[in-house]
């Protein structure tokens, strides 16, 4: 699947065991965690330097977490 | 005509397999079934396959079949028609959540990014269908999961997975004393209270970073793993400061020993994924399993752990593994942890619930990791041979598995009652009774919040249901439990100044008479 949107950095999982500022994807719905597919999942410099741009990302959605194959500026 | 005695009942879904395997589901997974079936009667144990979809078998035992296999509801009302007629000392599920699909429970702190908590706690609980984890505080049933992979249509995983339980051996204790102890940096100190705790010592921790996988002794049989884990990700994380490295990788796990146990508390740790969403790389526990593991407790979300000492996933996690130590079967060992967890709690807060929900067992319950230990003297004599010769030379047996067999009936008796009355015993919110704070009691948290130079995130409050043990009781107990009112809870963002990350404050306050009692929690 396919989603446009803004990349900001958010702290996510707030008060756990995983809680970090993670890399998401504001859409015009809704709002995803990032990740590059067999990427690290707590920092990736690719995902840092996409932040503040609006990209359009091709993958798979995990809960609420994209799964990323490709992006590109949008 | 009675129902024979039936000692460990193996559920999954006929038609679920067949569509994923095809012709293979009959051609090599029923074989290693069978074959499983067929080792459990060597010792001395009568396994039962039961397919939660088959209209005639579930008719035999007067329970509802599954139609829909991707129906929780459906499962949870089959499984425990099979267990109310079978009453099984082992309840072993077969398939991973795509043929027996776990509960999907309803995380009360949905906030953190997982709106459910994926779980096998109400398979292992008397109490009726519901996605309220507060519904499931008495669990009685030693439960366990065999998973396939999910996604994955080969059945050459699976058919390890059953050799692995059908040889399976108990070893002695000295097996498992060295330990693989891995912590992610920040965490070091409370990993090294967990080791302590479960083995005596921490000289085997391992921090990262600076130490760094392959791990030269993952051949040790105990593991106890204390990182970062991310959801559909076959990688562990440490951490220091703004660095992660990984601290396990799936890709990275050759050395490991058959029989291995791992009490897992990395968020994510035990989740089933499809590996189609990691470039084809099955996960962690996944791998454990098909390397011969025994056992793996794990999270199938995030999980959550005190800023400093242990609580929640690091105490369930300790329980799991020390009651394997101790010689107990992994499903006992798991359902023992679930209980030790909920005695600790007066009330069962979110993250709690949270705990009790996420973690459940990989692996064949019924097996035996470590020997139990036998007291000169002890032994087993058959009924007849007692009576007949008034002797127990004739057909005395003094090993531990006669020993623990026999026991058992009365084991399972006594950890049922010890889950009605440990379940009974506790407090709970009540996550279907949520809003916001008001009044002083926000004010007062608003000030704590402040006090700790945090900025103000969400203030909510909760319900209490007071211990069921009152609920039909009188007099001063039952006044005690309902006066408990609300917990309330404040969250709140740390100043970043001197922490490598960012942090939370979770201040929860309870109202308890004319007294409100504080206690200021820290994110990890």
């Amino acid at each position: 699947m396919e989603l446009i949107g803004e990349v900001r950095k958010k702290q996510v999982a707030a008060g756990s065991k995983s809680e970090r500022q993670a890399v998401v994807l504001r859409t015009q719905d809704a709002e995803y965690v990032l990740r590059i597919i067999g990427g690290n999942a707590f920092h990736d410099e690719r995902l840092e330097a996409l932040v503040g741009k609006r990209i359009r990302v091709e993958g798979e959605l995990h809960g609420t977490t994209f799964l990323i194959r490709t992006w590109s500026d949008e | 005509m009675a129902t024979p005695t039936v000692d460990k009942v193996i559920v999954t879904n006929g038609l679920a397999m067949q569509a994923k395997y095809g012709v293979k589901y009959a051609s090599k997974i029923k074989p290693a079934i069978d074959a499983l079936i067929a080792a459990d009667k060597t010792r001395g144990m009568i396994t039962r396959l039961v397919l939660l979809d088959s209209a005639t078998d579930m008719h035999k035992l007067s329970s509802p079949p599954v139609t829909n296999s991707a129906s929780p509801k459906q499962n949870k009302q089959a499984i425990d028609g099979v267990y109310d007629a079978l009453a099984p000392a082992y309840l072993c599920i077969l398939g991973s959540v795509d043929i027996v699909p776990h509960q999907e429970l309803v995380n009360p702190i949905a906030s953190d990014g997982d709106p459910l908590a994926p779980s096998d706690l109400p398979y292992a609980c008397g109490a009726s269908y519901s996605k309220q984890i507060d519904h499931f505080l008495q669990p009685t049933r030693v439960v366990g999961r065999l998973p396939d992979i999910t996604g994955e249509p080969g059945p050459g995983y699976l058919v390890g997975l059953l050799k692995t339980a059908a040889v399976a051996q108990s070893l002695p204790v000295s097996a498992f004393a060295q330990y693989l102890g891995i912590s992610a940096k920040v965490w070091k100190a409370s990993t090294k209270q967990s080791l302590q705790n479960t083995f005596g010592n921490t000289t085997d921790e391992k921090i990262v970073p600076p130490d760094a996988p392959p791990w030269p002794k993952i051949g040790r049989r105990s593991h106890f793993i204390n990182c970062h884990g991310a959801s559909a990700d076959p990688q562990f994380y440490g951490q220091q400061g703004n660095s992660f490295p990984v601290a396990h990788a799936a890709a990275q796990l050759a050395g490991l020993s058959a029989s291995t146990v791992a009490s897992v508390e990395c968020c994510y740790g035990a989740e089933l994924y499809d590996p189609a969403l990691a470039d084809g790389q099955a996960g962690i526990c996944n791998t454990y399993l098909a390397a011969g593991a025994h056992g793996y407790f794990g999270s199938s979300t995030i999980a959550y752990g005190p800023a400093s000492g242990n609580g929640q996933a690091d105490l369930i996690c300790q329980f799991f593994l020390k009651h394997v130590l101790t010689g107990a079967s992994t499903g006992e060992a798991t359902l023992r942890a679930r209980l030790d967890f909920i005695q600790l709690l007066s009330v069962a807060e979110p993250t709690d619930l949270k705990t009790l929900a996420q973690f459940n067992l990989m692996g064949d319950p019924s097996l035996h990791p470590v020997q139990t230990a036998v007291h000169a003297g002890d032994a087993v004599v058959s009924a007849g041979s007692a009576a007949s010769t008034g002797t127990t030379k004739a057909s005395a047996h003094a090993d531990s598995a006669s020993l623990r067999a026999a026991s058992r009936p009365q084991r399972r008796a006594h950890l049922a009652a010890l889950g009605h009355l440990i379940g009974s015993a506790v407090a709970s919110v009540d996550s279907e009774n949520r809003r916001a704070s008001t009044g002083n009691i926000k004010s007062l948290l608003e000030s704590e919040l402040r006090k700790q130079g945090a900025a103000k995130l969400e203030v909510c409050s909760f319900g209490v249901k007071p211990p069921t043990a009152f609920a039909r009781g009188r007099g001063k107990a039952k006044a005690a439990a309902t006066s408990m009112g609300r917990v309330e809870v404040a969250v709140g963002e740390l100043p970043q100044r001197n922490a490598p990350f960012r942090r939370l404050l979770v201040v929860v306050a309870r109202q308890v008479g004319n007294a409100t009692i504080i206690r200021h929690l820290y994110s990890r």
